[in-house]
């Protein structure tokens, strides 16, 4: 007799555990996931530019012109391009062997230069290109990667401009210079990766 | 008394938080240093129109000062940059920043490069400006501009009469006009950020990679004004060694070399140099990395060769791709790659310094890319890395050689006699040893003949040529001993067979082939 009071007791609680339960789930299980942790660099170090063509000055050109505008926007802090080169040049990487650096040597240059990143590119195209019959306009093209500390990928993309890619009205806004068209574009590039987030500085 | 309290607690609050926040603005709560700029002399990338950049400098300089702009004379900043022995002045480091500050007593270094500039009929001139505060080294400001005079277009189409001189007035005009509207925030910022008193420039360790405890010699090259040496050491693993200068240089760029001992436990150890700074301050500069290691590393030798249960070891032909691999990747002293017939002979040896390539391949030839015969031969791979460890890893290969064609015969009658001519397809001057069979139908052996160089044209007796079906047999020994052999083979314009063994008849004169067969 015992035996069955005891029983039922124990169905009494289950049943009464189940409907707690039942009210706390209040209805729908829904899973709140995190939200994930973006890398935004501010500090960030550009890399000495390959260069990918015929024209033995379009690296350099490029390169001082991008960290020109990088030092021109509030959005980003550059590391002193020369302070890159010297630290390139004691880890004894040569600008061809930046894409197979190992990790443990961006690690201590980003440590040395005090950045959360990289900026490290190639130059694909730096022609002049006919935009009609007698005018000559600038073709760049640049491949870049944005890297952590470590060397690791954050994203990458693959920029083309020409020079009458800014024409407005008739001959108006073409840009007919290397120099003003590889600022533009670095402003283009800059302005892409703050809006997604992967730069930036606190205010 | 209770109800005041904290009104007036309130209200103090609030004249904390106000002075505060006017403290904090650029150039109200505190005193404003004035810019005083060194314009550092003009970099030329544009292999351009000579001379212009001495022009700009000079233009620029007069409009930064007319501007009410704080300037460093022309003559001292370049005294000073030549002192120093700076060279690409559109890019200057953080030391050489400092350097300039504290010899021309400026406050920032405003450095100018020609990106582009072409004179003639359509001039354009590309300018990059990138100021730097002269205590930190830091970029604080930095403007592309650019001038052409395709730009100069009216609306009606007409170009405006634009020479370059025009150009840079108007980039000294634009300049001034920038530089007046820089925040003094932007101006102050970075200011109190000190770089070392020092720079290294070059680091050169006689290894990468040492044995646990092992030793290493490094050389570094420090620029500094500091003359106490002392005060500079290197760290590895948490012990100090001393620097020995070896070179001195005039422009305070000093050599150094250090003996340093790796630590006893494997691992990637950085390198640092210790700075001890007259205010007890200890600066450390990684200045490059080791591997301290304890053992060889393992080394296997992946082959293309493929399973043959017949020969019992993989096996291949005409092309075997090796594909080395280190456990862990290390920087190598030199290698050593030998094959070995079965007899133990070393049919192949090659040896270099540096890292291994990512593939070896073999062809089946010997040293004198002549044909090994088939068989099973063992290839070895011997490594020794630059800490002074050796590994070794060997592998059997089965090579099976293709039948390859030998030479070509014919039978030509020229001038009364008739002659058998070998088109020999190896090169001039190899040494064989060479036999040749001459049968009939009936496997009857009409003519033999051995030589030790195989000949181009064998002239056969007449008794010989008189027979209608004539067939050759060729055997050859290489000097490494390989002997090979071609299959009986029809001669003249009767019974012919191709290099598949079918029988044709084929028309009088023509070339047959002889095909090699090999082995031992």
């Amino acid at each position: 007799m015992e035996h069955r009071i005891l029983i039922v007791i124990r169905i009494v609680v289950l049943l009464l555990l189940c409907s707690v339960g039942g009210c706390t789930r209040g209805g729908e299980y829904v899973y709140t996931a995190a939200p994930q942790m973006q890398i935004r660099l501010c500090h960030v170090a550009l890399l000495p530019l390959l260069n990918e063509t015929e024209n033995s000055t379009a690296a350099t050109l490029s390169y001082r012109t991008m960290t020109t505008e990088l030092m021109a926007v509030p959005q980003v802090r550059i590391c002193n391009p020369a302070e890159v080169k010297n630290a390139l040049r004691r880890h004894q990487i040569f600008p061809s062997e930046i894409y197979s650096a190992p990790s443990s040597v961006f690690r201590a240059m980003a440590e040395e230069l005090q950045v959360e990143g990289y900026i490290r590119g190639k130059v694909i195209t730096f022609t002049q290109e006919y935009a009609d019959s007698t005018t000559k306009v600038p073709h760049i093209t640049l491949q870049l990667e944005l890297l952590k500390a470590d060397g690791s990928l954050i994203s990458q993309m693959f920029y083309t401009r020409r020079g009458d890619d800014y024409r407005s009205l008739m001959h108006y806004g073409v840009v007919y210079s290397y120099t003003e068209l590889a600022a533009r574009m670095t402003r283009e590039i800059i302005a892409k990766w703050v809006e997604q987030g992967q730069v930036g500085c606190n205010p | 008394m209770a109800a005041v309290f904290p009104d007036t607690y309130v209200r103090l609050c609030i004249c904390i938080w106000i002075a505060a926040v006017l403290l904090s603005l650029p150039g109200t709560g505190q005193a404003q240093e004035r810019p005083i700029i060194a314009l550092l002399p003009v970099a030329d990338l544009s292999s351009g129109v000579a001379l212009w950049d001495q022009e700009l400098q000079r233009t620029l300089h007069a409009a930064l000062l007319s501007g009410g702009l704080h300037m460093v004379a022309p003559e001292r900043v370049l005294e000073e940059v030549r002192s120093l022995r700076l060279r690409d002045l559109g890019e200057v480091d953080r030391f050489s920043c400092r350097q300039l500050g504290t010899r021309l007593g400026c406050t920032h270094l405003l450095s100018i490069s020609i990106t582009e500039l072409t004179g003639a009929k359509a001039p354009t001139l590309g300018l990059l400006f990138q100021l730097y505060h002269a205590v930190s080294g830091k970029p604080i400001w930095g403007e592309t501009r650019t001038y052409s005079a395709a730009d100069q277009i009216t609306l009606l189409g007409l170009q405006q009469d634009v020479d370059l001189a025009r150009l840079v007035r108007q980039a000294a005009e634009d300049l001034v006009k920038a530089l007046g509207n820089i925040s003094p925030y932007v101006l102050a910022r970075a200011g109190a950020e000190v770089p070392a008193n020092y720079a290294i420039e070059v680091v050169d360790c006689s290894s990468s990679l040492v044995r646990c405890g092992g030793n290493v010699q490094c050389r570094i090259k420090i620029r500094t004004e500091d003359t106490d040496i002392g005060m500079f050491r290197l760290e590895l693993g948490g012990r100090d060694f001393a620097l020995h200068c070896a070179e001195v240089n005039s422009a305070q760029r000093n050599i150094y070399i250090a003996q340093l001992e790796a630590p006893a436990e494997p691992g990637v150890y950085p390198i640092r140099l210790k700075h001890a700074a007259a205010q007890a301050v200890v600066m450390y500069t990684t200045v490059t990395q080791i591997e301290a290691v304890s053992e060889a590393v393992h080394l296997e030798l992946e082959s293309s060769a493929v399973a043959d249960v017949s020969h019992g070891v993989p096996m291949f032909s005409r092309r075997l791709t090796l594909h080395p691999r280190m456990q862990d990747k290390r920087p190598l002293d030199k290698w050593i790659f030998e094959i070995f017939d079965s007899q133990k002979n070393k049919v192949v040896s090659q040896q270099s310094s540096g890292d291994l390539p990512a593939t070896l391949q073999w062809a089946g030839i010997d040293a004198r890319r002549h044909p090994l015969a088939s068989g099973v031969y063992t290839i070895k791979l011997k490594i020794k890395d630059v800490a002074g460890f050796t590994a070794s890893t060997s592998t059997e290969v089965y090579l099976h050689q293709p039948r390859e064609e030998l030479a070509t015969l014919e039978k030509v009658h020229k001038e009364g006699e008739t002659a058998l001519l070998l088109r020999n397809k190896h090169s001039a001057g190899e040494s064989h040893t060479w036999k040749m069979y001459i049968t009939d139908q009936s496997d009857n052996e009409l003519y033999k003949v051995s030589g030790t160089t195989l000949p181009a044209k064998i002239i056969l007796p007449e008794n010989v040529t008189r027979e209608q079906d004539l067939f050759c047999q060729l055997y050859v020994q290489d000097s490494m001993g390989n002997r090979y052999w071609t299959e009986t083979t029809p001669v003249g314009q009767y019974i012919a067979a191709d290099v598949e063994g079918e029988e044709k008849k084929s028309k009088g004169g023509k070339a047959q082939k002889l095909v090699w067969n090999t082995g031992f």
